[in-house]
């Protein structure tokens, strides 16, 4: 090693000693090189310089007093707080109907989400969210649809047409008249296993199907004779049904189921309930929304679906890793000998199988 | 758990102590307590000069590293530790004898940890300077540096050519090599 070289040496800084090197160092048992490179660090060390004098004065053997330090039982301390994760937000509450009320629907939610995906599966959270956040707007526009359509209806016959009979000519005659001031729609209990709409009224009769019924009853009438008719001939006033303007179209209610409007919507509704939106998500692997869905259906037992809503929550149980629930709920359906019995105890047996 | 250990050996000391202050890692503690503890108690034993007040200080030290790492902002883990040992060593023999006076050992000075020297300058350059400052050295200290690294001599010979004893050869080269490094940070400073 050159001259230069060995002065630059002057400016090194190395690693602390090591213990075997403050042993050998302080029983002289250390190789040369080893002894070069333990006095260049103390040059410049004085935690090691310390140390060093530290058991110099020691009488006794240091290794001994070194292997006889046990280290220190650690007090448990609190992890730093880390940045709150954004809870999945409810998506029953952004699909509810407005006319629905807020307090039914919140009352069956859980107000924490304990089934929490395990660590690691983060992006599950923020797909749910946006998968829920699809299937709410997409009903809510359903909604906002079917409701412009009936106000479509009431504004485009703002006046609406109105059938009466002249009992002179025998015709029918339309007029138009102010629209009838509806009754206000009834809202109907919801269900304590609904997360979402109330029913919906039947769509008012249309002109169309009024005069129909008109017409029908004046051919009946023509072949009675009229009771009230005077002398003259002239019409006293009667309560007859024909010449009364539509009774509002609350009363007609019965007709309506038939129609395939009707159908759609409880089509709709069928797709809506939490079961189906709890499937819904379910197959879209959204678990942990869809075990909300599920939660719900299963609380009431009088459900047809409740069994099956039993089963999924297992299965949503089973995908978040939550294994011993799964097992729970699974056991619970084949004791109760319920439908899907053998689905549960096969998963059951394979739940037990990875033990 | 083997390669886990190598790999936290690998750590450097401030690493190890954002595991230990952020995430409470036991491995992370685990490697800083080997490395040092053996250090921590020849300190201790130098002040306290009892094993057992010794042993009991290394214990309250490095706990206290354990809980309060958190609370500091620990940029040279070494010398923050050794002044941690050091302040509690105090504490304690405050607390045995508050009228015993220890100050003259706290006064700092004689050696100090030293902030590592960025040279930004060739190495020919740095030779020359390193020259120069040897220069204005004291003899002691110039005979020492000069058996020592360029004669590359131990102590213990260092001492026997030069007639001075184990302590002195020691106090005059790291007397010697501060001055130096003084002067040399002077130099460059300049240029």
């Amino acid at each position: 090693m050159g001259n230069n070289k060995r002065i630059i040496q002057i400016l090194d800084q190395s690693a602390c000693l090591s213990k075997g090197q403050l042993l050998g160092y302080l029983k002289h048992n250390l190789y040369p090189e080893e002894l070069r490179a333990v006095e260049l660090h103390l040059n410049g060390c004085p935690f090691c310089n310390d140390a060093l004098e530290g058991f110099e004065q020691l009488p006794g053997d240091p290794a001994h007093l070194l292997t006889g330090l046990v280290p220190p039982v650690l007090p448990a301390m609190p992890l730093p707080e880390k940045p709150k994760e954004k809870k999945e937000p409810v998506p029953a509450i952004k699909q509810a109907n407005p006319q629905g009320s807020p307090r039914a629907l919140k009352k069956n939610l859980p107000t924490t989400e304990k089934a929490q995906p395990s660590p690691g599966i983060n992006w599950k959270l923020p797909a749910g969210i946006a998968a829920a956040l699809v299937i709410g707007g997409f009903s809510f526009w359903l909604l906002q649809l079917k409701s412009n359509e009936d106000s479509s209806l009431l504004a485009d016959n703002s006046l609406t047409d109105t059938a009466t009979l002249n009992m002179d000519t025998g015709q029918l005659q339309m007029h138009k008249t102010p629209p009838a001031v509806l009754p206000e729609k009834p809202v109907i209990e919801i269900a304590k296993d609904s997360l979402n709409l109330a029913k919906k009224e039947p769509a008012p009769v249309k002109a169309e199907e009024q005069v129909q019924l008109m017409q029908a009853a004046v051919e009946v009438k023509k072949a009675e004779p009229n009771p009230d008719e005077t002398e003259n001939g002239d019409l006293t006033e009667t309560t007859d049904p024909i010449v009364e303007r539509p009774k509002p179209a609350v009363a007609r209610a019965s007709s309506v189921d038939d129609t395939p409007k009707a159908a759609k919507a409880k089509e709709i509704k069928e797709d809506l309930s939490d079961f189906g939106i709890g499937l819904g998500l379910y197959k879209q692997k959204q678990y942990a929304g869809a075990l909300l869905y599920m939660r719900s259906a299963e609380a009431n037992s009088s459900d047809p679906m409740h069994w099956d809503a039993v089963y999924y929550s297992a299965l949503c149980n089973k995908e978040l890793g939550k294994r011993r629930k799964a097992i729970r709920l699974f056991e619970r359906i084949v004791k109760a000998d319920a439908p899907r019995k053998n689905a549960a105890q096969k998963q059951l047996d394979e739940l037990n199988k990875k033990r | 758990m083997s390669t886990i250990n190598n790999n936290y050996r690998n750590l450097n000391d401030e690493d190890l102590v954002l595991r230990i202050a952020g995430r409470q890692d036991q491995e992370a503690f685990s490697t800083l307590y080997q490395r040092y503890v053996h250090l921590a108690l020849g300190v201790c034993l130098k002040y306290l000069k009892s094993t057992e007040a010794a042993k009991d200080a290394v214990q309250v030290v490095f706990t206290k590293l354990w809980t309060d790492a958190h609370l500091h902002q620990i940029r040279r883990f070494k010398p923050w530790f050794y002044q941690v040992l050091k302040n509690h060593c105090l504490m304690e023999l405050r607390k045995k004898d508050p009228h015993q006076k220890v100050v003259a050992e706290w006064e700092p000075g004689f050696m100090e940890f030293e902030d590592p020297l960025h040279p930004h300058c060739s190495e020919e350059k740095l030779f020359e300077l390193l020259e120069a400052c040897l220069k204005g050295l004291n003899k002691e200290q110039y005979q020492c540096i000069d058996h020592f690294y360029i004669q590359q001599r131990s102590y213990l010979e260092t001492a026997a050519h030069t007639g001075y004893s184990d302590k002195q050869v020691k106090s005059y080269l790291q007397n010697g090599r501060r001055n130096l490094k003084n002067c040399l940070n002077q130099k460059m400073e300049r240029q």
